[in-house]
């Protein structure tokens, strides 16, 4: 890959975006990045790229976005990072992101707030939205950030740039703050499919220092036309799995309409099944919020959509549309999992092991309860209770152990998509069911409840239930906003998602918010 | 539910008083309610009933999974691994377990529940 890297006024450029947004936590002073080419030689040689605050750099902070680690440094650096500066990249900064990545806005930050490059009074996305907003301000060609249940691809959407979500296995988690251990993968942002590529290669891979990670590649034989990625017989070297879409050129598409069905069924649903047991909140309560679901679906996603179906169609490709039955109840699953693990993964910030203490407790046990009360944020506090009491005595049964049997159900159909003779692809579905949301009240550019947010996380959380991989890119910019889509696979197909991104790209170039100047080619 | 709350924060170490749990309250409930569509699940999605999980640990117990399908053949659904078919022997594996169950020192449900013994 031929590349120059011009610097000239990158410094007062990098100073006066940051200001603006907020990306940062933490970076070096970029007079001093010495960019200058040296001896190793990659596709990352010699570039600068930033990390979300949940991955450990040694001689970084590791904050998480809490208040509890704010204090925190590095005492190691994460597997995916060290192989990155080992490829000759140069690690700046680190990036804001949602407390322990549990939010969709970066808002839910407990150190700063970060703006949207495209329009400061909306929301960069999250959990990984200072990683996003900091690519798309042209701050770093690229970015590390964690996936959950959608924080790298939701925020990429709301950026404007290509999010990339691993197969779970992909890249070794080991230096990532755990949040939901069984659905969490680490990430890239990046300015293009074939930069996030060329990343993805050089991260992936067996590491001895998680045991969930593996040497596995999809070669596939349906690469499109004028491609240039890697195939079989690539030098990596790694074995290869027969994916058997045989050179068709098939999508399947879940239009964005079935997404938004599949959210007020399982709203409906919840009233129906707490007024059978005769527990919880009103049914009116219920009502108000399916309103308010119902009209979460912006015209725009759709138009936007749209595009990139029709796009996909002029580059060759046969549209099949599906459903997924089992969609309604991917959201419930994925909370109750991802908040039963965050409950046991979070009990290590306790003032003792790590986070703040206070400056005085009774006992112990008041020093663990007091430094909980004091460093983690509303929205932590809320999905540790939700995950303590799920796991309780009792309660194991109608909850946990019952989201377990669903995902295995979900994990199934997906993975059912991509088998047999006449699988597709890929199958290709909107992020996010607005574009980057406000923080006012109003209709237009206001802010989505923080339970709206939740329920919103079922365009992207069943990839995290079944450990699929994703790539997020923008369709088309609508109303002045970036509008993504994504595109799920079978495992371990991240070369193939990524040139099929890269096809929809070379047609449709990524847009770049005002302001915006090229440094990194 | 306020009381559930309060034995959750306190096993949670949260260090939440009386007020920051009234304020939690609306928002636990409403995600509670929304847990509760996989109720709806039950019957609608092959294997999703309960008592056809494989759990193999829960907690510092060890629980053992006596679900009534083991020895029934599997379904010819490659997605539906557990479930239980119509072949005709159903019944006597119910009652099978249930004996089994029934010399169980110590039962959640149909499980076998193991205690500790280090």
């Amino acid at each position: 890959m031929s590349r120059s890297v011009d610097l000239d006024g990158f410094p007062a450029y990098f100073q006066a975006w940051e200001a603006d947004i907020g990306a940062f936590l933490e970076y070096r002073d970029p007079t001093g990045w010495e960019l200058e080419p040296k001896a190793v030689v990659s596709a990352v040689g010699d570039l600068p790229f930033a990390v979300k605050d949940n991955i450990a750099a040694s001689g970084f902070g590791l904050t998480c976005g809490s208040k509890l680690l704010a204090d925190f440094r590095a005492a190691y650096t994460a597997t995916a990072v060290r192989r990155l500066e080992a490829a000759g990249a140069k690690l700046i900064g680190k990036t804001n992101m949602d407390e322990f990545g549990m939010g969709s806005s970066t808002d839910n930050s407990a150190l700063q707030r970060t703006n949207n490059p495209w329009d400061r009074t909306r929301v960069a996305g999250g959990s990984s939205g200072g990683s996003a907003a900091a690519v798309a301000a042209g701050l770093v060609p690229f970015a590390l950030g964690s996936d959950t249940g959608g924080s790298v691809r939701q925020p990429a959407a709301f950026c404007g740039v290509v999010g990339l979500k691993p197969t779970y296995g992909a890249v070794s988690r080991f230096g990532l703050v755990a949040y939901a251990s069984s659905l969490e993968t680490i990430g890239v942002l990046a300015d293009s499919a074939r930069r996030a590529w060329d990343v993805f290669r050089i991260i992936e891979g067996e590491d001895p220092l998680d045991q969930t990670t593996l040497a596995a590649r999809v070669l596939h034989s349906g690469a499109p036309s004028g491609s240039s990625f890697g195939t079989a017989g690539d030098s990596s070297g790694k074995a290869g799995l027969s994916m058997g879409t045989g050179g068709r050129r098939i999508l399947a598409v879940l239009y964005p309409a079935s997404l938004v069905q599949a959210v007020r069924a399982a709203v409906r649903g919840a009233a129906g099944a707490v007024g059978a047991v005769g527990t919880a909140s009103e049914g009116a309560d219920s009502a108000v919020d399916e309103a308010k679901l119902v009209k979460l679906l912006e015209k725009e996603v759709l138009e936007g959509f749209s595009k990139a179906v029709e796009g996909y169609r002029a580059l060759g490709y046969q549209i099949r549309e599906l459903a997924i039955p089992s969609l309604a109840y991917s959201v419930p699953v994925y909370y109750t999992i991802a908040t039963a693990e965050a409950s046991a993964n979070l009990a290590r910030f306790d003032g003792i092991r790590y986070g703040k203490r206070p400056e005085w407790a009774e006992n112990p046990e008041d020093l663990i309860d007091k430094s909980r009360a004091m460093g983690f944020g509303p929205e932590v506090k809320l999905r540790i209770l939700l995950g303590t009491f799920v796991l309780r005595s009792g309660f194991q049964d109608r909850y946990y152990q019952r989201a377990q049997r669903l995902r295995k159900q979900i994990a199934g159909e997906f993975l059912s998509l991509f088998s047999g003779p006449e699988a597709p692809s890929a199958l290709l579905m909107p992020v996010f069911p607005t574009r980057a949301f406000g923080r006012g009240d109003g209709e237009e550019g206001g802010t989505l409840s923080s339970f709206a947010q939740k329920a919103a996380d079922l365009f992207t959380c069943t990839v995290n239930l079944a450990g699929l991989p994703a790539i997020a890119f923008p369709a088309s910019i609508e109303g002045g906003l970036p509008v993504g889509v994504q595109l799920i696979g079978s495992p371990f197909s991240e070369e193939l998602l990524c040139s099929l991104a890269e096809e929809y790209e070379a047609d449709h170039p990524i847009p770049h918010p005002e302001g915006f100047k090229p440094f990194w080619r | 539910m306020l009381e559930d709350l309060k034995v959750t924060a306190h096993l949670a170490h949260l260090g939440l008083g009386e007020e920051d749990l009234q304020a939690a309250l609306p928002a636990f409930e409403q995600m509670l309610d929304y847990f509760a569509v996989m109720q709806t699940a039950d019957g609608s999605i092959p294997g999703a009933a309960a008592g056809t999980a494989d759990i193999e640990a829960v907690h510092s117990d060890l629980v053992l999974s006596i679900h009534q399908a083991k020895n029934n053949n599997v379904s010819n659904n490659p997605a539906n691994m557990n479930s239980p078919n119509n072949s005709g022997n159903h019944n006597e594996n119910i009652l099978a377990n249930n004996n089994l169950l029934n010399q169980a020192g110590e039962r959640n449900g149909n499980f076998i529940v193991v205690p500790n013994v280090l």
